[in-house]
């Protein structure tokens, strides 16, 4: 024991070191405190500027880096062309072309001093004026980097999303950048101490930029794009699946090849009205999925698992010819992770005990179903074919067992 | 020199009543207390007013001359809890406590300790450490300080001076043990199948050298937990596994000592959850270890032994029906031995502050009910070095919970309900037996039926105030075959009943009564150094009942400030020698404010 216990510690620890070594390991980050800790939303300051410098760029390139230019990007300052004022920064870049590893400008406002946007996070946002020198960009490949005066970083993407209008032209647009779509954790950005804004340029582009600034933000309130519908209890038996179409005509499956025609046809020529569903099959090689299914519930999963006891399917049915105990159809259900639970249709299922050319009508309780299936989350009712055969369905129901 | 430092103590308290006070911590400062702006050194702590009469009486006092037949006794305690934060990763702390006894005056009877002490902090936001104070708890057959005897479901009434117990002998809430030394604790994250891995090391010193025979002994160990990404994202198969070690030893080169023992356990545990859906969960669950015990005369090993055990279970969880259900193979070999999870929380040969000899020959009581509901003087939160006495009619199958050595069985349990229910239930069930025959061949079988249940009826009347109802019920029986003197054959019956009533808004009526019933006889050893049996003095012939009832009422000032008033009465019934027989009661006010 005491040879296997030495063993194992070995071999833990050559296993320990060896992940830390390959480098696929990292030390989780520790607090003071366990837990969760409740921190306190901070209020809305009245005024911006009593917490930061609000403007980061508008009229001279003090505190600017990155005015060049070399095979990667071209930046300068111009009053040909300007939102406000008298200058715009003028930026064209691929730094692809150049094979250089980054492309981008600086800002470090208010004399690099560190500042605290803690307060604001939440209620302000980076705008900024842009346009193209010619043409439409689909996009701005601009990352806003906020560095802290520790090295540490936070990135936001300029997303379309922050767009006046869908793309950049040559009309001057607003673009907002809200300070809490910044990703603070990764590079461990200190939004107590910002030294600088810097603007990684991506890809390539040619644009004015102009009127770099912190005003307050308030996002827009989401409007649902869709109404939802309110349904009715799934559960609330009898509901009828099929009765001449199905319910909602929430169906599918009814196809027709050389396997199998499956069809809603009116039943005139049977002399008994409305539509009936007509199944003929026969299983051969190369066969698509023999099997037509249903939701009762608009495809919205179904909570079943309390009901398997009291309730049901019934359906009526009839051969086309012949007589048997026994038919090669298998009726059951699929949840959403396409799991399905079937039974055949057996003679217990019918008060008769046998399937002939005279409609009967079939009972199948839920407990019937066998398990290891997700009844909480139903999606649909299945009927699946084998074999080969031809028979009509009708009435469609989920039931209530004691009806 | 005492009325000095009483002075200084008192500007103190007052510098910390005109303080901004908020709320009690647990060993450390809440979470949300560390966003209190501008403040960095805070003061919280308890308050207690505790003034009871005790009285005995019966058959036992008859002839008793030394006997008092009523004790007034009593204490009014402060302790200080001063918590400060000198920043965002360092907190120390200290508990000042100021006792006085009842009856005492002008500085008698006063005393004033520092009764906790301890720094923590964090390295670089990636280690944790803590020096001084610390509950620390591995796993039940490391480090764990499992529930005293003599309760299933305790009856509020009974619950204020057991939380007095509790609270003087550092029993948290999580079977933890109080220990003085360091911790370290930090955590790895990995990118593949194992998700993150949790190591905590930690030694302490149990005891101090006298300089002559008794070494200093120290406490060390740690775990080292591993806990997988999702196996089956469908089904939430996850792993947790790891090791724990625990190890005592004396540090003979402290003063002339030269004796001293080593104690170490080493486990491996596992939890594995096979599924987790969204109507059943199904855990494998284990631990298994070895245990070493060897004492040295200097660098000589005088005495050794070890032995193994093995803890394999099952448990199932069923959701809509609320119902968790479990299953265990228990087999803890008769040399099993770890200090740091056998050592009990009662001791029963301690001295008892309440009439601990009574009788014309002032022989000692045996503790009791009522010693247990009650007298914090024989529980004790230190570890002992060798197996601890225990009373069979309290218990018998598991007297040093699941790592009572020489068992082997199975435990079933079953438990329905949270504390939001209207029923909360837990039934366990162990059918146990010896592996090793004690003083014969012969093997001891157990059998240990519990049944809980809390039925909070304010929830089936639709009541808005608390009224609750709870029981407790503990089976078991001992017997033994063989020879009629081999044979062992002794049940007990512990039966708990509570209600408590809020008649009116924050005003209670606690009602409790607990019954033990026990008959037969049994085999009890004396347990020597090293747990090696020294004698079996005789068979104990047991037929006592032992009545205890309760009735008072209390008012809750606020969570974690109230004031109760009590009368319990306990009568101790020996059906053997009624001689024997005797009442005890009490009447107590206690005024608790955690502040």
């Amino acid at each position: 024991m005491r040879s296997i216990l030495h063993m194992i510690c070995q071999h833990a620890t050559l296993f320990f070191f060896g992940l830390m070594l390959f480098g696929c390991v990292q030390f989780k980050p520790q607090t003071l405190y366990d837990g969760l800790e409740p921190i306190e939303k901070p209020t809305k300051p009245e005024i911006l500027s009593i917490v930061v410098e609000p403007v980061i760029f508008r009229d001279n390139a003090k505190d600017m880096w990155g005015l060049k230019s070399d095979s990667c990007q071209t930046v300068s300052l111009t009053s040909e062309f300007t939102h406000s004022g008298t200058e715009a920064i003028d930026l064209e870049w691929n730094p692809a072309a150049g094979g250089c590893d980054f492309a981008g400008i600086g800002i470090g406002w208010d004399s690099y001093v560190g500042k605290d946007l803690t307060s604001i996070m939440d209620y302000a946002a980076i705008q900024f004026y842009v346009r193209s020198k010619s043409g439409r960009m689909f996009g701005l490949p601009i990352v806003l980097t906020l560095e802290d005066h520790s090295g540490g970083m936070g990135f936001s993407y300029t997303d379309n999303k922050y767009f006046e209008r869908t793309a950049i032209d040559e009309e001057w647009q607003k673009v907002v950048v809200p300070l809490n779509s910044f990703e603070m954790e990764k590079e461990n950005l200190d939004p107590s101490n910002i030294k600088q804004l810097q603007l990684e340029l991506q890809q390539s582009g040619k644009i004015y930029l102009d009127d770099i600034e912190l005003v307050y933000y308030t996002p827009e309130p989401i409007v649902p794009w869709m109404d939802e519908e309110v349904l009715p209890n799934p559960l609330s038996t009898p509901i009828v699946i099929f009765d001449k179409k199905f319910i909602n005509d929430n169906y599918w499956g009814f196809i027709k090849d050389d396997c199998q025609n499956f069809e809603m046809k009116p039943v005139d020529s049977l002399n008994e009205g409305g539509d009936i569903i007509h199944a003929k099959w026969e299983e051969k090689e190369g066969c698509k999925l023999m099997t037509f299914g249903a939701s009762w519930h608009k495809w919205k999963p179904v909570d079943l698992s309390n009901v398997l006891g009291s309730k049901g399917f019934s359906f009526r049915i009839k051969r086309a010819d012949g007589s048997s105990e026994s038919l090669p159809i298998k009726v059951g259900l699929e949840d959403y992770d396409r799991a399905v639970t079937y039974v055949m249709l057996l003679p217990k299922y019918v008060a008769e005990g046998n399937y002939d050319t005279n409609w009967r009508v079939v009972k199948i309780p839920l407990s019937d179903l066998p398990k290891g299936f997700d009844f909480s989350r139903t999606k649909q009712l299945m009927f699946n074919f084998e074999e080969a055969g031809e028979v009509f369905i009708d009435d469609i129901k989920f039931i209530d067992l004691k009806d | 020199m005492k009325k000095q430092a009483l002075r200084y103590s008192m500007v103190l308290l007052i510098f910390a009543l005109s303080t901004n006070i908020g709320y009690s911590q647990d060993g450390s400062s809440t979470a949300s207390e560390k966003e209190e702006q501008g403040e960095k050194i805070r003061f919280n702590g308890l308050g207690r007013t505790n003034l009871l009469q005790t009285g005995i009486d019966g058959n036992l006092l008859e002839g008793d001359t030394l006997t008092p037949r009523s004790l007034t006794d009593g204490e009014f305690l402060l302790d200080l809890k001063i918590n400060a934060t000198p920043n965002d990763k360092t907190e120390v702390q200290t508990i000042l406590r100021l006792r006085n006894e009842f009856g005492g005056f002008f500085g008698s009877g006063m005393t004033i300790e520092v009764r906790e002490l301890w720094a923590r902090g964090v390295i670089a936001n990636r280690v944790k450490y803590r020096v001084g104070d610390m509950d620390m708890k591995l796993s039940k057959y490391t480090l764990y300080n499992y529930d005293e005897e003599g309760h299933v479901n305790q009856p509020a009434a009974f619950m204020p001076q057991k939380e007095i117990i509790y609270y003087e002998q550092f029993y948290g809430t999580d079977n933890t043990r109080r220990l003085q030394g360091a911790n370290l604790n930090f955590g790895l994250q990995f990118t593949d199948v194992i998700r993150d891995m949790e190591f905590t090391g930690f030694i302490a010193r149990v005891r101090g050298t006298d300089f002559f025979t008794i070494p200093s002994r120290f406490v060390s160990g740690g775990e080292l937990q591993f806990s997988t990404y999702s196996l089956n994202d469908s089904l939430k198969t996850k792993a947790d596994f790891g090791f724990y070690l625990a190890h005592t030893f004396d540090d003979l080169k402290s003063g002339e000592a030269n004796t001293g023992i080593r104690n170490t356990v080493a486990t491996f545990n596992w939890d594995l959850k096979i599924w987790d859906l969204k109507n059943t969960a199904l855990h494998f669950m284990g631990e298994t270890g070895q245990s070493w015990l060897v004492s040295k005369n200097d660098s000589v090993d005088f005495y050794s032994s070890d032995d193994s055990f093995l803890d394999l279970g099952a448990s199932l969880h069923l959701k809509p029906q609320k119902v968790h259900v479990d299953a265990s193979f228990l087999d803890v070999g008769p040399e099993f031995f770890s200090i740091g999870a056998q050592s009990k929380r009662i001791e029963y040969d301690a001295t008892k502050k309440y009439y601990n000899r009574a009788g014309e020959a002032q022989d000692q009581r045996s503790p009791t009910l009522f010693d247990i509901t009650r007298d914090p003087a024989i529980y004790t939160f230190q570890l002992s070095d060798k197996l601890m006495p225990y009373d069979p009619r309290f218990s018998n199958t598991f007297p040093y919970g699941r790592a009572t050595p020489n068992r082997r069985g199975i435990t079933v349990g079953a438990d329905y309900g949270k504390n939001t229910d209207k029923l909360e239930a837990r039934l366990d069930a162990a059918i146990m037996s010896e592996i090793r025959g004690q003083g014969t061949t012969e093997l001891k079988n157990f059998t240990l039926l519990k049944a809980a249940a809390t039925i909070h009826i304010d929830k089936y009347i639709d009541w808005e105030k608390n009224l609750r109802f709870t029981l407790g019920y503990q089976y078991e029986l001992t017997d033994r075959g063989g020879l009629d003197v081999e044979k062992v054959n002794l049940s007990s019956n512990l039966l708990e009943l509570g209600i408590e009533a809020e008649i009116f808004t924050d005003f209670e009526v606690l009602l409790g009564a607990k019954l033990l019933q026990a008959e037969g006889s049994d085999y009890i050893p004396r347990i020597d150094n090293f747990n090696i049996v020294s004698d079996f003095p005789g068979r104990s012939i047991i037929d006592d009942t032992e009545t205890l009832l309760a009735g008072g009422v209390r008012y809750n000032f606020k969570e974690g400030i109230y004031i109760t008033l009590q009368y319990h009465a306990f009568s101790s019934d020996n059906n053997l020698n009624s001689q024997q027989s005797y009442n005890l009661n009490q009447i107590f006010v206690l005024y608790t404010m955690n502040f």
